[in-house]
């Protein structure tokens, strides 16, 4: 049984942490990332994706913790090595070799994936329209996201990390990267990715994590927002007991002078009615969407 | 403004330049605090080995300080080395930024492209006069310390033409990484062309008469000067003229490139 | 060879050969220039010491081998070292890079060897121009010579080369690394001009100064071994250092 469960995950760390000199990057970072899922990595500007995810592919090492990637080691060299064959990774520069032409890359690129897919690579040339003699230096940011897009999903990975996919491509493209993640998806790869496009997270994942200042702030899927996240929002005519309302599933209070609003993850109505019971007036329950979660997560001023 | 931009040229040379210092301090006052062993050496070797064929300046050398610090820092082994840190200096600008991709802010700041050349030579040149003084600081201390007499005034004598030379290739390099991008391929050409330089004057630079063509090229000749300099008037200031007409021609070709470069 | 140390290795020469070519441009411009200037700076040498001569193989050994040659040499053998992880970090493509199932010794070792086999090219390419070149000013030049003086010069001289490539892997400005490489060379030369640390003469090793043969100015049966073993030894041991610099830093 713990066999098949360790298996079911792409990405699993436990209490990873990273420490820059005094700063501290990633803070305790346990996260399960299920094989087969597209997840949505949202976080502020400075947050830790980047810090997180180069831990994980084996370019810099945890200060603490551990964490695998399909089933491999982050912290053991030779089983980063077969763990990469395996992953298609696009950073967030999207920088690739100024000296080599798009066609060197690809040339180059596919040398070191036995499981090249000549299908996946001629279909997004065409797509793309990429030009196979021109330097990479010398192309637009545009299509040298596009260059680096093809050269991962083109590897035929089983997981592929992404940082910021649709920055510095046009709507019409970046749909169309959105549709080769979920076609990727759907033939079994897992995909992770980060992204400051909440709508495009919204799209296509379903699952979301949320790190902010390197720490884990939410781990659910794209349903469960659907169906259990509510803002509560209740009018009070005298102070109400705070300690009252510190129920399961209670994820963020608000106090603005007699309103308080409260974010749930889930137990809505037990919570709505202890807030009655506290003789709160015009109780309202209401569907929250991503990006009104992820901003009521990233306040600091309240919890 | 400007010195916003100048600041920027200080803060993208400034470890080229501090090393630049530390090796001109090192060698300079290697020569001076090191020239009584390196004496006494020689003198050893007069007597231990007769058969050595020892050139022409030797003799001179090991009795006369001057003329030692002279051939080898104004005309021999500093003159390489101070070369090629004027080189170093001048290698960067627009082309390097374009690869580094902050072309694109530099160029979008309301500026024009001369005024961006101009500050990054204008940090240059004083980088390599502050190397200048360095030089002549740490050989009249050098000298001091080992109470070796030394006339300042040779010191700046045969800096002025050394700081004009090193202007020119300064200006060459400036110049040249407006046509050749790549991070290390304009060292490459701007330090290879400045040895295929010396190798051509090498024997001009020993002593034979100047043939008319190597005029242009008599930088080194010209950079150590006069072994005797002692007035203002025995220093080649026709030679400096045209050395700083040379700067300002590589100067002019490199503005012309950087204005009419797509970046 | 499997195919991906071939593509590492591909892409380490297409990242050097600008300089590669820059370099040999300008040796091979020394080669020429050396063998036709040969009459006139031989008879102007030989005016200047009057009763006395210039051999050829001397003229030789003093421009190239010991002369400029070493000095060019050196220099393109330091900004051959240039390059690696660290700069490709500077530029923001480690990421591609270190995202390849690849080991990073690989990557490094994989560029080493383009590198010294670049160096090695050039050191060859003025010698074997005298050779080729010396009929058209009446000389000639043999091919063991050339040969010889070639493989002693660049095999004693590699340990620039992997002192550089050594310095680009813990230096991450961009011209940190030559200018530093480039002042302790001329250090280094200084240095071992001192008697008591002559033994550390590299530069006399790879013109074989300590191994020609009386006044022909050739090299006899004598190769120095020790010299370029050492040379060859601590090259190899800064290669090392440089994986080991790699595989402990984050990215």
């Amino acid at each position: 049984m713990e066999t098949s469960v360790k298996q079911a995950y792409a990405i699993e760390t436990e209490a990873l942490t990273k420490y820059y000199g005094d700063f501290e990057a990633v803070r305790g970072l346990t996260m399960l990332v299920p094989k087969g899922s597209i997840t949505g990595f949202l976080g502020q500007n400075g947050a830790g994706k980047s810090s997180t995810i180069r831990m994980l592919l084996g370019m810099s090492r945890p200060t603490r913790g551990s964490g695998r990637v399909l089933d491999f080691d982050i912290a053991n060299e030779k089983q980063s090595i077969e763990m990469r064959k395996r992953v298609a990774y696009v950073g967030e520069d999207k920088r690739l070799y100024d000296y080599m032409t798009v066609g060197q890359m690809i040339d180059f690129t596919k040398a070191f994936y036995p499981g090249w897919r000549d299908d996946v690579e001629k279909k997004l040339l065409e797509e793309f329209r990429l030009p196979l003699d021109r330097l990479t230096k010398k192309l637009s940011k545009g299509m040298r996201t596009q260059t680096a897009l093809l050269l991962a999903f083109a590897r035929g990975a089983e997981l592929l990390i992404l940082d910021e996919p649709t920055e510095g491509l046009d709507p019409v493209m970046a749909e169309k990267l959105l549709e080769l993640v979920v076609g990727a998806a759907a033939d079994g790869a897992s995909i992770f990715f980060s992204s400051h496009q909440i709508a495009e997270v919204e799209q296509i994942a379903d699952r979301i994590l949320l790190i902010d200042r390197g720490q884990l702030l939410l781990d659910t899927t794209l349903d469960s927002i659907s169906t259990d996240f509510r803002r509560i929002r209740g009018v009070y005519d005298t102070a109400p007991v705070m300690s009252a309302l510190a129920l399961d599933g209670v994820k963020r209070v608000a106090v603005d002078g007699r309103t308080v609003s409260v974010m749930v993850s889930h137990n809505s109505v037990t919570i709505a009615e202890r807030m009655r019971a506290q003789s709160a007036t015009a109780v309202e329950v209401s569907p929250m969407t991503l990006k009104e979660i992820v901003l009521e997560s990233l306040k600091r001023d309240q919890s | 403004m400007t010195r916003a931009l100048c600041h920027k040229a200080w803060l993208e040379t400034r470890t080229r330049f501090l090393v630049a210092a530390m090796i001109t301090i090192a060698v300079c006052a290697f020569f001076t605090l090191a020239h009584t062993w390196i004496e006494n050496g020689w003198e050893r070797d007069l007597i231990e080995h007769p058969e050595y064929d020892n050139p022409a300046w030797f003799l001179r050398a090991m009795r006369d300080y001057p003329f030692f610090i002279y051939h080898y820092v104004y005309s021999d082994f500093f003159q390489k080395i101070w070369v090629f840190l004027a080189v170093l200096l001048g290698i960067g600008g627009l082309s390097r930024e374009a690869a580094h991709g902050t072309a694109g802010f530099t160029l979008s700041l309301p500026i024009s492209r001369l005024r961006l050349f101009a500050t990054r030579a204008l940090v240059a040149v004083a980088e390599l006069f502050a190397l200048t003084v360095i030089a002549l600081v740490a050989i009249v201390l050098g000298s001091w310390v080992m109470r070796l007499p030394y006339p300042i005034d040779h010191g700046l004598l045969h800096l002025a033409p050394l700081f004009a030379g090193g202007l020119v290739f300064l200006a060459a390099s400036l110049c040249l990484t407006e046509f050749v991008e790549g991070e290390n391929t304009p060292v490459v050409i701007a330090l290879g062309a400045v040895g295929l330089l010396y190798f051509a004057m090498q024997p001009y630079v020993d002593g034979a008469p100047l043939d008319w063509f190597a005029v242009p090229f008599a930088i080194p000749k010209l950079m150590a000067g006069p072994a005797d300099i002692r007035r203002v008037g025995d220093v080649a200031w026709g030679g400096l003229v045209a050395s700083l007409a040379g700067a300002a021609v590589f100067t002019a070709i490199g503005i012309r490139r950087m204005q009419r470069s797509d970046y | 060879m499997s195919k991906d140390t071939t593509m590492l290795m591909r892409k380490a020469w297409l990242e050097s050969k600008a300089r590669f070519t820059a370099a040999a441009i300008i040796l091979t411009l020394l080669g020429i220039s050396t063998v036709l200037r040969a009459p006139a700076t031989i008879a102007g040498w030989e005016r200047v010491h009057r009763g006395e001569q210039m051999s050829y193989p001397l003229y030789i050994w003093l421009s190239l081998p010991h002369g400029f040659l070493q000095f060019l040499w050196i220099i393109a053998a330091v900004i051959l070292g240039l390059g690696g992880l660290l700069r490709e970090d500077a530029a923001g493509s480690s990421g591609f890079s270190l995202g390849l199932p690849v080991s990073r010794r690989r990557h490094v070792l994989a560029r080493a060897a383009i590198g010294a086999a670049e160096a090695i090219a050039l050191g060859f390419i003025p010698l074997l121009l005298v050779l080729i070149l010396s009929p058209l000013v009446h000389r000639s030049y043999p091919l063991s010579q050339a040969l010889t003086f070639a493989t002693m010069f660049v095999l004693a001289g590699l340990v620039f080369y992997a002192f550089s490539f050594f310095l680009s892997h813990i230096l991450q400005g961009e011209y940190a690394a030559p200018t530093v490489g480039l002042a302790a060379i001329a250090a280094f030369y200084i240095f071992t001009k001192l008697p008591r640390f002559a033994f550390l003469n590299v530069f006399d090793a790879m013109d074989g100064k300590k191994v020609l043969v009386g006044y022909t100015f050739y090299l006899g049966s004598d190769f120095p071994i020790v010299p370029i073993v050492a040379s060859l030894g601590i090259a190899a041991v800064l290669i090392l250092l440089s994986i080991n610099r790699v595989n402990a830093r984050d990215f």
